[in-house]
């Protein structure tokens, strides 16, 4: 397309298809899966969702096309620009299922929380991206990007949202893992999240608390508790996926899913659809596809020019990662219920232009690695 | 400021981290992996049958109760298809939407609460079955349930089978209705090995009641799909994943076919006019089988299929002619002088009397002077007759020749030929709550303590002219007349002709059933049937009156005394009290009076003077049946 500045040069597309063909195997599986579970809903979100990919995919193009570096300049403009965003849904919010995530422009609901993710994956890598030190970081170095994900973690949870507020820190800490620590600085680290954790408890919602003991309950009881609606959930999708068995019961024949057994099973829980549907098989080829584009960022991330493409690559690698464990794990009954998307699966335009936005940062930071054509692209001046 | 795209760093302090948290990633990944193997594979059968059996519900099916047909193939008892609304507790939120379901089904506060109790106390397996709550719904119901059930959960409507009675009043005694079954009932047809559910419909009376076993079908059993909410799916454009699984087929109920001809029941009907209250009963003379059984005042069955509401009910009870009878088997009353043709026949077959050496003969004759006294006590005849043999004495219906007859006798012949006939006890119709009437004999008067356990010659006066203690009923009359006229042949009434299965196979076929064959020689048999030929045709016959010449009829009048309340004097009494003390006016006969096939026996309550009152609803009967039903 474009450059090659320097003599010798020849202009080549840089386009990082195993990545591409992987993601876009996900996208597809997940608008077929989407189409079955809003089949019982409503058909039109289907629709919605087709536009949202449209625009994602044409934002992560756009990305790509640019040099990360570019994003460096309006990190701050970013971070700052979705906080307060989420400040305003808190105050002037649209409310669904008892919790105000959405604000309405117009015709389209925005859940700025999702943006949130790629917003903190900027900033901490902003603030990492600079210095290079021979000797290790202690907590000091840890204060300022703990302090930027603890805000809108905090206005997340007051939504509330306990999955995205869990998925914020967990960006944060799997983007430190890059980063060389003294060992005191770890354990008190370790330490301080230990006495965080009963603290951030008490402030959490009576029905967030409620899953939580009725999920533990579930581990250690024969007993179902399915007159509670969490416990009645994950057991509801444990019998969907489970009732799949190896090959599935087919496309739209999930009867879990199809007569609304499996709940929120276009946002929550299309994961349980899928293994409704298409059985062992199918979700083996899922965590396939979803394992590679993981492992798939974190070599852009190894391969990238630059400290900051190394950080946002591994981000966005987090990003996924830790939404496809979490959402998986409650599907599957490993984990209590918590809303969190499974990317490119799930019902919702934000969580798609999010994802989509993530992987084109991805590209961008793969097209401009050590030795491609498009390494120095942009950076002279 | 520092320059936008400064060097690229320090990536060495980044090195050796990935394959760490790659690592990292692929174990957690291979978690989810065994955990799903473990869920699908190893656990697969498991799910499957927790998933089938979430959608999964059994539901039993109603059937199609079998049809009632008469003689000539009209329906007396057929279905129809209605809607009922039914109410499925366990989904149901009584607190939230009951109001809303009384409102659209429009149901009385009465009704309303009653169900609302219903549906709060079922409990187990039986809050999973469909309750139903309105049925025959009609198309305003139907549409507003259509369009708001999916705003109610554990609301449905469904298709089921009503009973409908085509000819309402008219033999509405003998089909019978249905209502719904009770809970003991439920238990006790269980025990039996009939499965009922509560809002079931059960024959409550009449043929619906004794032949319920053959009409209710067997149900069957489906197995349905529903979803979370327990609302069962319909095909939805991707099949398969719903749709009907029948466990065991619904087999419908079979039908029944009777010998009871609706048109004649219309006759006998017709021939009632102007009278409030009577029964008759016509009996096929040669078979014993009904041909019309008849009691007025009757009532309306459908009206019982839906429940009835108080105030029709109070209305039913309050008629002082128990419209809810049927009075041909059901209530017994006095013979009077219908009785007297069985006492000459014993006469006539066993001249022997009481007194050695006393021989009955036929053309010895007695002088009625309108009384016959004996002890001091006068028994009167309905006028002075002069001197009759036991010819003249059936025709004129003279009590004393009777009189004398009886006391020559004695009660227990008297008894003993009645019982031969069939009287005292019940005939074994198929039908409910059938009474035996009553023969006294000597040993009867001795057991009882208003006689001061005696006997007194008196009674069999009494006891000859059909009075007293002596109680029949319309069905015995009925077959009695016509083994008296065939010539002895006492068959049991039968109603059902024929049970046929759904497909029109014959399941069983009803011959008649002969109980006992009546010793009687040629000779007897002619003499009787002479006398009650005498009775209509003859100038002073009781019933020639209101004869017509053209068909051959015989029979017998009679009038029966009711008790008498005189409690005031005649002229302070009311019209209603003076007519309840008339006597009831009676009539048995049979036609062609040469070659019997129909006998009637027609009773009409407080009629009269039974030649003047019940003899002209018999002739028409007979003169009907012969032009219209069997044309000679």
């Amino acid at each position: 397309m474009t450059s090659g500045t320097g003599p010798g040069r020849t202009r080549r597309i840089v386009l990082d298809l195993p990545l591409v063909f992987a993601v876009a195997c996900i996208a597809v599986l997940g608008l077929l899966n989407l189409r079955s579970a809003v089949s019982v809903v409503n058909l039109t979100f289907y629709e919605t969702q087709l536009k949202w990919f449209a625009a994602g995919g044409t934002a992560a193009l756009v990305v790509w096309l640019v040099d990360h570096r570019v994003f460096l300049r309006y990190t701050w403009v970013a971070y700052a620009v979705v906080v307060l965003l989420l400040v305003l849904v808190l105050v002037v919010g649209r409310q669904a299922n008892q919790a105000q995530r959405w604000l309405n422009l117009g015709p389209i609901g925005l859940q700025p929380s999702e943006f949130m993710k790629i917003a903190i994956i900027l900033a901490v890598a902003r603030l990492f991206h600079g210095e290079v030190r021979p000797e290790p970081r202690t907590l000091k170095d840890f204060l300022l990007p703990a302090a930027l994900t603890a805000v809108p973690t905090a206005l997340v949870l007051k939504q509330p949202d306990l999955g995205t507020a869990l998925i914020y820190p967990l960006i944060f800490l799997s983007m430190a893992m890059l980063l060389r620590v003294r060992a005191r600085s770890v354990l008190f680290a370790g330490l301080g999240i230990a006495v965080t954790v009963p603290i951030a408890w008490s402030f959490l919602h009576g029905y967030q608390k409620e899953r939580v003991v009725t999920f533990f309950a579930s581990l250690f009881s024969k007993e179902q508790l399915d007159v509670q609606d969490a416990a009645w959930q994950t057991t509801q999708s444990k019998i969907a996926v489970g009732s799949g068995h190896i090959f599935g019961k087919g496309f739209l024949h999930g009867t879990q899913n199809q007569l609304g057994f499996v709940p929120f099973q276009h946002t929550d829980f299309p994961f349980a659809v899928w293994g409704e549907e298409h059985g062992f098989v199918g979700v083996a080829l899922l965590i396939a596809l979803y394992l590679f584009v993981v492992l798939w960022a974190l070599r852009i991330a190894s391969r990238a020019r630059d400290r900051f493409g190394a950080l946002v690559a591994v981000g966005v690698a987090a990003m996924i990662f830790w939404h496809v464990a979490i959402n998986m794990g409650m599907v599957l009954g490993l984990l209590p219920v918590v809303g969190v998307t499974l990317p490119l699966f799930s019902y919702g335009g934000s969580s798609v232009l999010a994802n989509l936005l993530g992987v084109g940062l991805l590209l961008s930071i793969s097209a401009r690695r050590t030795g491609s054509p498009w390494e120095g692209l942009g950076g002279r001046r | 400021m520092a320059p936008l795209f400064g060097p690229p760093g320090e990536l060495s302090e980044f090195r050796g981290r990935y394959r760490w948290i790659a690592l990292f990633v692929a174990v957690v990944f291979l978690g989810l992996l065994a955990r799903a193997a473990q869920l699908q594979v190893f656990e697969g059968y498991e799910y499957v049958e927790k998933s089938r059996h979430n959608v999964e519900r059994t539901r039993d099916i109603p059937t199609e109760r079998g049809v009632v047909r008469d003689a000539e193939g009209q329906l007396l008892a057929y279905n129809t298809p209605a809607y009922t609304a039914f109410v499925t507790p366990e989904f149901f939120d009584v607190e939230e939407d009951w109001e809303t379901v009384v409102r659209y089904l429009n149901l009385g506060p009465e009704r309303a609460a009653r169900l609302r109790e219903q549906l709060v106390k079922l409990r187990g397996l039986k809050r999973y079955q469909p309750y139903p709550v309105a049925e025959n719904l009609d198309d305003r119901q139907l549409a507003l349930l259509m369009a708001h059930h999916t705003e109610l959960d554990g609301l449905s409507v469904e298709e089921t089978p009503m009973r409908v009675y085509p000819l309402r009043q008219l033999a509405a005694h003998l089909v019978g209705y249905l209502n719904e079954i009770s809970e003991d009932e439920i238990e006790r047809q269980r025990a039996e090995g009939y499965r009922y559910f509560p809002g079931d419909k059960v024959g409550r009376t009449g043929l619906e009641r004794v032949w319920e076993r053959e009409l209710r079908g067997r149900r069957g059993r489906v197995t349905v799909i529903v979803n979370a909410k327990g609302v069962e799916k319909g095909k939805d454009p991707f099949g398969a994943t719903t749709g009907r699984r029948y466990e065991i087929r619904p087999v419908p109920g079979n039908d029944l076919i009777l010998s009871f001809n609706a048109r004649l029941e219309a006759i006998v009907d017709q021939a009632f006019r102007g009278h409030p209250a009577g029964a008759a009963v016509v009996l096929d003379a040669r078979t014993g089988f009904v041909l019309a059984m008849y009691s007025k005042p009757s009532f309306d069955p459908n009206a019982f299929i839906q429940g009835l509401s108080t105030a029709e009910q109070r209305i039913l009870q309050e008629n002082p002619f128990f419209p809810q009878h049927d009075k041909t088997v059901m209530d017994h009353y006095f013979p009077g002088s219908l009785l007297k043709p069985f006492l000459a026949l014993a006469a006539l077959e066993q001249p022997q009397m009481l007194e050695p050496g006393d021989l009955f003969d036929p053309a010895s004759r007695f002088d009625c002077e309108g009384a016959y006294e004996l002890a001091g006590q006068r028994f009167r005849c309905t006028k002075v007759h002069g001197l009759v043999d036991l010819h003249e004495a059936i025709v004129q219906s003279c009590n004393v020749f009777f009189f004398q007859l009886a006391r020559r006798m004695g009660i227990d012949r008297l008894a003993q030929i009645a019982r031969e006939f069939g009287f005292g006890s019940k005939t074994g119709i198929a039908l409910t709550r059938e009474v035996p009437g009553l023969v006294p004999d000597k040993a009867w008067f001795r057991s009882r303590p208003e006689y001061g356990f005696q006997y007194r010659v008196g009674y069999a006066l009494l006891a000859a002219i059909g009075q007293h203690n002596t109680k029949v009923t319309l069905l015995q009359l009925a077959s009695a007349y016509a083994a008296l006229a065939n010539g002895g042949y006492l068959y049991r009434p039968q109603l059902v002709k024929e049970v046929l299965y759904p497909d029109g196979r014959v399941r069983m076929s009803f011959a008649p059933e002969l109980l006992r064959r009546i010793e009687m020689s040629s000779d007897s048999h002619r003499r009787i049937l002479d006398a009650l030929r005498g009775v209509v045709e003859a100038p002073q016959g009781t019933a020639h009156d209101q004869w017509t010449p053209g068909l051959e009829i015989a029979g017998k009048t009679g009038t029966a005394e009711v008790s008498r309340r005189r409690e005031r004097r005649r002229d302070q009494r009311t019209t209603e009290e003076r007519y309840r003390e008339r006597d009831h006016a009676w009539f048995a006969g049979f036609a062609p009076a040469d070659d019997p096939e129909i006998v009637v026996v027609v009773l009409v309550e407080h009629g009269g003077y039974g030649g003047r009152y019940a003899a002209p609803i018999a002739f028409e009967i007979f003169r009907e049946y012969f032009k219209r039903i069997a044309p000679r």
